[in-house]
């Protein structure tokens, strides 16, 4: 059964016709076809043709790279590899029309935002100068068109729409508020600091401000932080945390060089954003982290699963597809670096970094088979290293 | 969703046993005839759609149906999933040649 989760109205200020509506719920349908059925027939072509030949031939097992290289040779696996690409592509463009409509509307409620600043709960503080880093101008990150930064018009919130819409589209069970990944990484630092009560927390890559929502609620004292460096992204994500009354200042900048003062949070967090960063840019940023947490604050990022751990070498495939056509460059790389080394070159005690896992959390609507939603663990664990100044 | 159709299951196959004709790289008339066939299917959901408006507007004239009524309909829960299975199994109708296994034969 597919996923029939509905985006909570209040907070998408996007307001699809029924056809728009048909159209996204059919994209989001087709992604979990090509991960269901056509997933599993590529997966049989794999064990029964791929392995068995490699085996007639004396090869050794088949490692990642190997299995992809036979599997781009499959019919079954290269039907999975296309859809998946198409769907990825009509998740986006099923909301373009959309946004085409209502963007002159969501600009305006923007401005009035802007206009009533007295009665603003948070703030947003754009950089019109900054340089965006490299490692996203190289190509649209899974392949939304433009990707965080670009704006399309002067003032433009659309990109910001399109990914709080797409990104839903892409995975409903990061529930109706896009905050599944943010329960995640909350689990993970109350599991591990059960007293804490963190009065300053900074969310990097906060995008449209999704994972933020339940530090909102643990944490009601706390004053909330988000960084990134789509200026699209952040109007938004300010227009509906004011919109949802929740206070969070929003801030344009570089994770590199955020601009904030030294030893300024308690907890900074981040959910899926290195891997799509690089090599060059990770050791910066972690630097940046370690300058404006305070003595005894915690930065704590979870991220994708890092495939080598996971024993079935098909399944390694399927996600490394993503890699290649699915613009998410880095992940697997992202892995191979020697993340506690750079934690600790960044001026992180050996003895406090601590690399682990959170296992994602996955949202159940209601529905015949599920009479209350819920959210349940899921099968995979994101890639977690926290640590203490 | 549609496992494969291992004998036992109670599920008529989607597949006949048997060698399919496929005769190697598509050459470009085909990769043509298949464009065409994709236009001409453009158009029928265009010709479908046209007829729905339609009907929509002679029942709002009519009286029957509220001006905008269809485009602020918000389905529900139950309505999302009746939707998500029937696109689970057009999905699966269209795509049945890239997903079904043939069932092995029954004296093999």
């Amino acid at each position: 059964m597919y996923n029939t989760t509905e985006q909570s109205r209040d907070d998408v200020l996007v307001d699809p016709t029924l056809d728009e509506r048909s159209r996204q719920a059919f994209a989001k349908h087709l992604r979990q076809f090509v991960f269901g059925p056509a997933r599993m027939t590529a997966a049989r072509a794999y064990e029964q043709r791929v392995v068995p030949a490699n085996a007639a031939a004396g090869g050794a097992p088949l490692d990642r790279k190997g299995a992809r290289e036979a599997l781009l040779q499959e019919p079954e696996y290269q039907f999975f590899s296309d859809l998946h690409r198409v769907s990825q592509e009509m998740i986006w463009n099923s909301v373009t029309d959309t946004l085409d409509r209502q963007v002159p509307q969501l600009k305006e409620e923007f401005r009035t935002l802007q206009a009533t600043a007295t009665k603003v709960l948070g703030s947003l503080t754009l950089d019109p100068q900054l340089k965006i880093p490299k490692y996203l101008l190289a190509m649209d990150t899974h392949c939304m068109p433009g990707s965080y930064h670009t704006e399309w018009s002067a003032g433009d919130l659309a990109n910001g729409a399109l990914y709080d819409r797409g990104a839903f589209l892409y995975a409903p069970s990061g529930g109706p508020r896009g905050d599944g990944a943010g329960r995640a990484s909350l689990a993970l630092y109350r599991r591990d600091h059960p007293q804490a009560n963190p009065a300053r927390i900074l969310d990097l890559g906060c995008a449209t401000g999704g994972p933020l929502l339940p530090y909102a609620e643990a944490f009601p004292q706390a004053e909330l932080h988000g960084v990134d460096v789509g200026a699209p992204l952040l109007r938004f994500g300010h227009l509906r945390a004011e919109k949802l009354g929740i206070p969070i200042h929003f801030r344009q900048a570089d994770a590199a060089a955020t601009g904030y003062p030294d030893a300024h949070f308690d907890l900074i967090v981040s959910h899926i954003t290195f891997h799509e960063t690089s090599a060059a840019a990770v050791p910066a940023i972690v630097k940046e982290m370690h300058r404006i947490l305070k003595p005894g604050g915690v930065f704590l990022f979870v991220d994708l699963p890092n495939v080598a751990s996971i024993p079935d070498v098909f399944q390694q495939v399927v996600f490394d597809g993503d890699a290649h056509y699915n613009n998410e460059h880095f992940w697997m790389r992202m892995h191979e670096l020697d993340w506690p080394a750079i934690y600790q070159r960044a001026g992180f005690a050996r003895e406090h970094i601590k690399p682990g896992f959170a296992p994602m959390q996955m949202f159940v609507p209601e529905g015949s088979a599920n009479p209350q939603p819920r959210w349940v663990s899921g099968m995979f664990g994101f890639f977690a290293v926290q640590a203490t100044k | 969703m549609s496992a494969p159709n291992p004998p036992g299951t109670g599920r008529v196959a989607r597949l006949a046993r048997g060698k399919r004709p496929v005769y190697g790289q598509a050459t470009p008339a085909q990769v043509n005839q298949l464009l065409a066939a994709v236009t001409s299917l453009t158009a029928e959901v265009s010709v479908l759609r046209q007829r729905v408006k339609t009907l929509e507007a002679l029942g709002t004239s009519a009286g029957w149906l509220p001006a905008g009524a269809i485009d602020t309909h918000r389905p529900g829960a139950a309505e999302r999933e009746e939707q998500a299975t029937w696109n689970e199994a057009l999905l699966s109708r269209v795509f049945y040649l890239a997903v079904e296994t043939p069932p092995p034969h029954p004296t093999a």
